[in-house]
C-alpha cells in the first residue's frame, strides 16, 4: 500500500484540502447500496419461498394462488394497513430494545422475558390503581417499562460483578419470567370474578383510566376506511417516537457516542474514559425499559388485560427486526412493517388458498438468512469501492 | 522505473555478480485492489551472501517476501529459484525449494521444549512413535554448529525472544533451508541480543547461507549486509554494496530526499512534577509486574522508560492511565492523589495518553475520522454541549488535525479504515496532541512508523516538552530515547534500576541495565 508521509519541515507544500462533508452524490449511493442488501434478499427469500410451495404441493399455480393472496389481504384490502401498522407496534418496540443492546455490543435475548412481565406489573398497576388519566396511564406505562429493566438488571448485574455472558442469563431469565407469569397469573394475580365453565389464567381488567384508545377513528378521520375492531392504538404513535428518539440519541448524542465506540471496540472505549460497566449497565437497563414497552399495546389497548397466552414472540422476531433494519431507527420502522405485512399476508393465504400459511414463516426465516450474507457481500463491496478511491485519490 | 539502478562497486558488488543467484525476480507486480503494492520489482539475491530490504512504510518489502515465501502470489513477473523459474504457491512449495522465513511475530508453541517445537511438523519417528530422543540429538547438533548453545530440553517460555529466534532460525535450518528469510529480526532485540544475531547471520553466511532480511535501523543494516535494496512506493529505487555506502545515502534513497534522525534540540527547562509514582506495585496473575516503583516526571521535560518489552512497562502504562488498579503505591497527577481514579478524571487532570496498539486501543476503525478525532475528548467543549455532540466542533477539529498532521484521508468522513496504518497512527498521535494535555504518555510511539514519519512525532514531542508539558516516553527503541529524553530510566523486572540525565546515556550501558547484566546501582538522577 501507498503511504506518503513527509515531515514537516521540507517545502511549504500547498494546504491539502480536506472535504469536511460525504458530497450528496456520494451520499445517495452509498444509501443505494445500503437498500441493496435488503432487496436482494427479499427477492432471494420470494424465489426460495415459491420453490418451497412448488416442492411442497407440486403445482405452479398454487404460487400464483399465493402470491395473489399475500397482494390482496396484505395489501388492497381496505383493513389491511391498520392490521399491519397495529402489528408493528410491539415490533419496533422490540427491535429497538434489541438493537440498543446491540449498539453496546450486547445480545439481549431477554426481551421476551422483559416485556412479559413489565406487561404484568403494567396490567398490575392498570387494574389495582385508581387515578384520574393523567396521573393513571403514566404510571401504568413507567410500572411496565420498571417491570421490563429490573428483568435486565439482573443479567446487566451478573455481567458486570460475575462476568456472565448477559446471551446465556437473558436466555434464563426468559424461562424464570415465565414461571413467575405461571404462578401469579393462576394465584395472586388471577381474575376471581371470572364466570363459566373454564376460568382463565388472566388478571382482572385494567381500569379505564389505564386504556388507551384506538387510533382507528383517527386514520379514518383522515379518509381511510379501517374496522372499528381493528388492532391499531396509539401506542403506534409512541412506537415512531421511540424510533425517531432512539436514531437521535444514537447518532447525535455524546451517550450514543460512547455507547457505538463502546459497543464496536470496547477496548479503546476505557483510555477515551468510557466505563464499561456503566455502559453495559445503562445499555441493559435501556433496552429492558424500552422492551417493558412492547406488549403494553396488547395489555393496554386490546385485551385490556394481561393474559396467560402473553409468550407471542415479539422478543424473537425483535431480534430478526433489529438485524434487517441494521439497528437503525428507520431501518427498525420498515423491518417491522414488513414482518407485520408477512404476518397479515399469511393469513391472506390460510384464507383463500390450499397452501399451509406456514409458508411465510418460512419466507421470514428465509429473509433473516439471506439477509446476513447478502450485507456481508454488500459492506465487502463498500469497503472494495472506499479502498479503490482512497488510491485513486493518491 | 522498472530495472534496477545497480550502484557500480568494488569487491562484493562485482563477486556477486561472478556468484550463481539464489533468487532473481523478474518484473514482480502485485497489486491489492487497485493499489499497486510491488510495481515491476527486479531483485537479485547471490548465493551466500547477506541481503537487505530496506524501506518506509508500505514500500512493499513484505509483500515482496510474502511472494518469495509462497504466502502471496505475484500477479505480473517470475520468480527464478537457484537460475530456474519457480511458482512459489505456497510455503510448502517454498520450504521444499529450501526457501524459510521468521516472521516478525514467532511461530512457535510457548509450553512445548525448544527441541519439541524445531521438529514440529517434520518431526522423526518410529513407527507411529514420536522419537524425542532422536528430534533432541539432531537438534542438539545443528545447534552447536550455529552461534551460543542451546539447551533442547527447556521450555520455550523460559527461554528469551533472542533465544527464541534462534530457535526459529533452527527450525528453518533443520528442514533443510539455505535461503533465509528474516522479517525484521531486530526489532524485538536487546543491543547485546542484535550483535548475537549478527554473528549468527555471518556463521551462516560462511556456512553457505544465503539470508534476506528486512530491516528499519540503517546502522544495522550496513553493520551486517553485504549489499542493501531500496524499495520505495513499490519500486526498486537501486541496489547498493554495504561496503561503499552511508546511512546517509541509504535513508536518501529510502525516503527521496535528504533526510537525518537526529537528537532534536528543544529547550528543556524542567520545572515542578507533573506525575509522581511511589512504590507502585502492580500484580497480574501472581505475578508482580511492578515491583515498588518510583518514578517522577515534571513539567517541560521529556523522560524516556526504556527497557526489555515485558519487564512491566505495561502495565506500568495502565496502571497511570487509570486501566488497571495497582496493589499498592500512590500516583500523582500534580497536586493531587488520583492512584485510583478513573480515565476520565485523569484525563480532566491533562492526561493524554498514546496508546502502544494505536489501531485496537486508540480508535474505533469502523467509526469515521471525524469520531474518531475526539475520542476521549468527546466530554469537552466545544465537542458537546449538555450531551449534545456539535458535529460542526467536531469536523472542524478533525479537518485541523488532517491538515496539520497530514493524515491521508479521502474525507474525515471517511471511516478510519480506510487510512493507511501509518495515517491512522498520525490521526492518535495527533489527537493526543491536540488535547492540551499537561502530561502525555506515549508508548512507543513511533513504532511501525517510518523515517518520516517518525522525525515528525519527534518533533512533536519536542514542541509539547518545550510548551512545558510532562512526558513519559516508553520506548524499547534505544535510538529513540537517547534522541529525545530529558532523562533517561530503565525498567527491568518491574524496577527502576538506574537513571541517567539524557545526555549522559549511552546506548551500550543502558543495554547492559536493560537486559539485567548490571543492576543493584541505586537510582541517581
Amino acid at each position: 500500500m501507498k503511504v506518503e508521509e513527509r515531515p514537516p519541515a521540507p517545502p511549504p507544500e500547498a494546504e491539502p484540502e480536506v472535504a469536511a462533508r460525504i458530497p450528496w452524490s456520494q451520499r445517495l449511493q452509498a444509501f443505494a447500496l445500503q437498500l441493496l442488501a435488503p432487496a436482494v434478499s427479499l427477492l432471494t427469500a420470494a424465489v426460495i419461498g415459491a420453490l418451497v410451495i412448488l416442492v411442497v404441493q407440486q403445482s405452479g399455480s398454487d404460487v400464483v394462488a399465493v402470491a395473489s393472496a399475500m397482494w390482496d389481504y396484505g395489501i388492497t384490502n381496505p383493513n389491511s394497513l391498520a392490521f399491519i401498522l397495529g402489528r408493528a407496534t410491539p415490533l419496533i418496540f422490540a427491535g429497538l430494545a434489541v438493537a440498543i443492546a446491540f449498539k453496546a455490543g450486547l445480545f439481549n435475548i431477554g426481551v421476551e422475558g422483559q416485556y412479559a412481565i413489565g406487561a404484568l406489573c403494567a396490567a398490575f398497576v392498570g387494574y389495582q390503581l385508581s387515578a384520574p388519566t393523567v396521573l393513571h396511564l403514566p404510571l401504568t406505562i413507567l410500572a411496565g417499562m420498571a417491570g421490563g429493566m429490573l428483568w435486565a438488571l439482573i443479567p446487566a448485574l451478573l455481567k458486570v460483578y460475575r462476568g456472565a455472558h448477559e446471551v446465556i442469563s437473558t436466555i434464563m431469565m426468559n424461562y424464570v419470567a415465565n414461571g413467575v407469569l405461571l404462578y401469579l397469573l393462576s394465584g395472586a394475580l388471577k381474575d376471581t370474578a371470572q364466570r363459566g365453565a373454564i376460568a382463565q389464567q388472566q388478571t382482572p381488567q385494567v381500569e379505564p383510566t389505564a386504556q388507551v384508545g384506538s387510533m382507528v377513528p383517527f386514520f379514518n378521520s383522515l379518509g381511510f376506511d379501517f374496522r372499528g375492531s381493528a388492532p391499531l392504538s396509539w401506542f403506534f404513535l409512541a412506537a415512531i417516537a421511540a424510533a425517531v428518539v432512539y436514531a437521535l440519541t444514537v447518532r447525535r448524542t455524546r451517550f450514543g457516542f460512547e455507547l457505538r465506540v463502546f459497543g464496536t471496540n470496547p477496548r479503546a472505549a476505557e483510555p477515551a474514559g468510557i466505563r464499561s460497566n456503566a455502559m453495559v449497565m445503562k445499555a441493559m437497563l435501556l433496552s429492558g425499559a424500552v422492551a417493558g414497552l412492547v406488549a403494553l399495546q396488547d395489555v393496554l389497548a386490546i385485551d385490556d388485560r394481561m393474559k396467560l397466552d402473553y409468550i407471542r414472540g415479539y422478543g424473537f422476531t425483535g431480534i430478526a427486526i433489529a438485524l434487517l433494519g441494521r439497528n437503525s431507527g428507520l431501518g427498525i420502522v420498515a423491518a417491522a412493517l414488513l414482518f407485520a405485512f408477512l404476518d397479515r399476508a399469511s393469513s391472506g393465504i390460510g384464507l383463500n388458498t390450499d397452501v399451509p400459511k406456514e409458508v411465510t414463516t418460512i419466507l421470514q426465516a428465509v429473509i433473516i438468512l439471506t439477509i446476513v450474507v447478502a450485507y456481508e457481500v454488500v459492506r465487502r463491496m463498500a469497503a472494495r469501492r472506499q479502498l479503490r478511491e482512497q488510491h485513486e485519490r493518491a | 522505473m522498472s530495472e534496477a539502478t545497480e550502484v557500480a562497486g568494488g569487491g562484493p558488488e562485482e563477486e556477486a555478480r561472478r556468484r550463481p543467484l539464489a533468487i532473481e525476480c523478474r518484473g514482480i507486480t502485485r497489486r491489492y485492489a487497485g493499489v499497486v503494492a510491488n510495481d515491476q520489482v527486479d531483485l537479485e539475491v547471490a548465493e551466500g551472501e547477506i541481503h537487505a530490504l530496506v524501506g518506509e512504510n508500505g514500500a512493499g518489502k513484505s509483500t515482496l517476501m510474502k511472494m518469495l515465501y509462497g504466502l502471496e502470489q505475484p500477479d505480473e513477473g517470475e520468480i527464478l529459484v537457484r537460475g530456474e523459474p519457480r511458482q512459489i504457491d505456497s510455503p510448502r512449495t517454498a520450504i521444499e525449494l529450501r526457501i524459510g522465513m521468521v516472521h516478525q511475530h514467532f511461530m512457535l508453541v510457548d509450553n512445548f521444549t525448544v527441541a519439541e517445537n524445531i521438529v514440529l511438523g517434520s518431526e522423526p519417528h518410529r513407527g507411529v512413535r514420536l522419537d524425542l530422543d532422536e528430534a533432541e540429538r539432531r537438534v542438539g547438533e545443528l545447534a552447536s554448529g550455529f552461534g551460543t548453545p542451546l539447551d533442547p530440553h527447556a521450555r520455550l517460555e523460559d527461554i528469551g525472544v533472542g533465544q527464541q529466534q534462534r530457535v526459529e532460525i533452527l527450525k528453518l535450518l533443520y528442514r533443510g533451508a539455505d535461503i533465509l528469510i528474516l522479517d525484521e529480526p531486530t526489532a524485538v532485540l536487546v543491543p547485546q541480543e542484535v550483535e548475537e544475531l549478527f554473528a549468527s547471520m555471518r556463521q551462516l553466511k560462511d556456512q553457505g547461507h544465503t539470508i534476506i532480511f528486512i530491516a528499519h535501523s540503517l546502522d544495522e543494516v550496513l553493520q551486517v549486509a553485504d549489499r542493501i535494496t531500496v524499495l520505495r512506493d513499490g519500486k526498486v529505487i537501486g541496489t547498493v554494496d554495504a561496503a561503499d555506502t552511508t546511512t546517509e545515502q541509504v535513508a536518501e534513497m529510502m525516503v527521496g530526499r535528504p533526510v537525518l534522525l537526529r537528537r532534536v534540540e528543544g529547550k528543556a527547562t524542567p520545572g515542578e512534577p507533573m506525575l509522581q509514582v511511589k512504590d507502585l506495585r502492580v500484580v497480574v496473575g501472581g505475578k508482580e509486574q511492578v515491583a515498588g516503583l518510583d518514578l517522577d516526571v515534571r513539567h517541560s521535560e521529556i523522560y524516556g522508560l526504556a527497557g526489555v518489552e515485558g519487564n512491566g512497562q505495561a502495565e506500568l502504562v495502565e496502571a497511570l492511565v487509570g486501566l488497571r488498579r495497582p496493589d499498592t503505591g500512590r500516583i500523582y497527577l500534580g497536586d493531587d492523589e488520583l492512584t485510583n481514579a478513573d480515565v476520565r478524571t485523569r484525563r480532566e487532570h491533562g492526561l493524554a495518553y498514546i496508546p502502544e496498539d494505536r489501531q485496537a486501543r486508540g480508535m474505533v476503525l469502523q467509526m469515521l475520522v471525524t469520531e474518531n478525532s475526539i475520542l476521549g475528548q468527546q466530554e469537552r467543549r466545544p465537542f458537546s454541549r449538555r450531551g449534545w455532540l456539535d458535529f460542526k466542533a467536531i469536523r472542524a477539529r478533525a479537518v485541523t488535525l488532517v491538515r496539520d498532521f497530514r493524515v491521508k484521508t479521502p474525507s474525515v468522513a471517511a471511516p478510519a479504515y480506510a487510512l493507511s496504518g501509518g495515517n491512522q497512527q498520525k490521526l492518535v498521535l495527533g489527537r493526543e496532541f491536540a488535547s492540551d494535555p499537561k502530561l502525555l504518555i506515549a508508548a512507543h510511539p513511533t513504532r511501525g512508523l517510518d523515517i518520516g514519519a517518525t522525525q515528525f512525532v519527534w518533533q512533536e514531542l519536542v514542541t509539547a516538552r518545550d510548551a512545558g508539558v510532562a512526558v513519559l516516553l516508553i520506548s524499547s527503541n534505544l535510538e529513540e530515547i537517547l534522541a529525545l529524553a530529558d532523562r533517561v530510566g530503565v525498567i527491568h523486572d518491574g524496577r527502576i534500576v538506574a537513571q541517567f540525565a539524557g545526555s549522559e546515556a549511552t546506548m551500550s550501558e543502558l543495554g547492559l541495565y536493560m537486559t539485567g547484566a548490571r543492576s543493584g546501582e541505586e537510582p541517581a538522577a
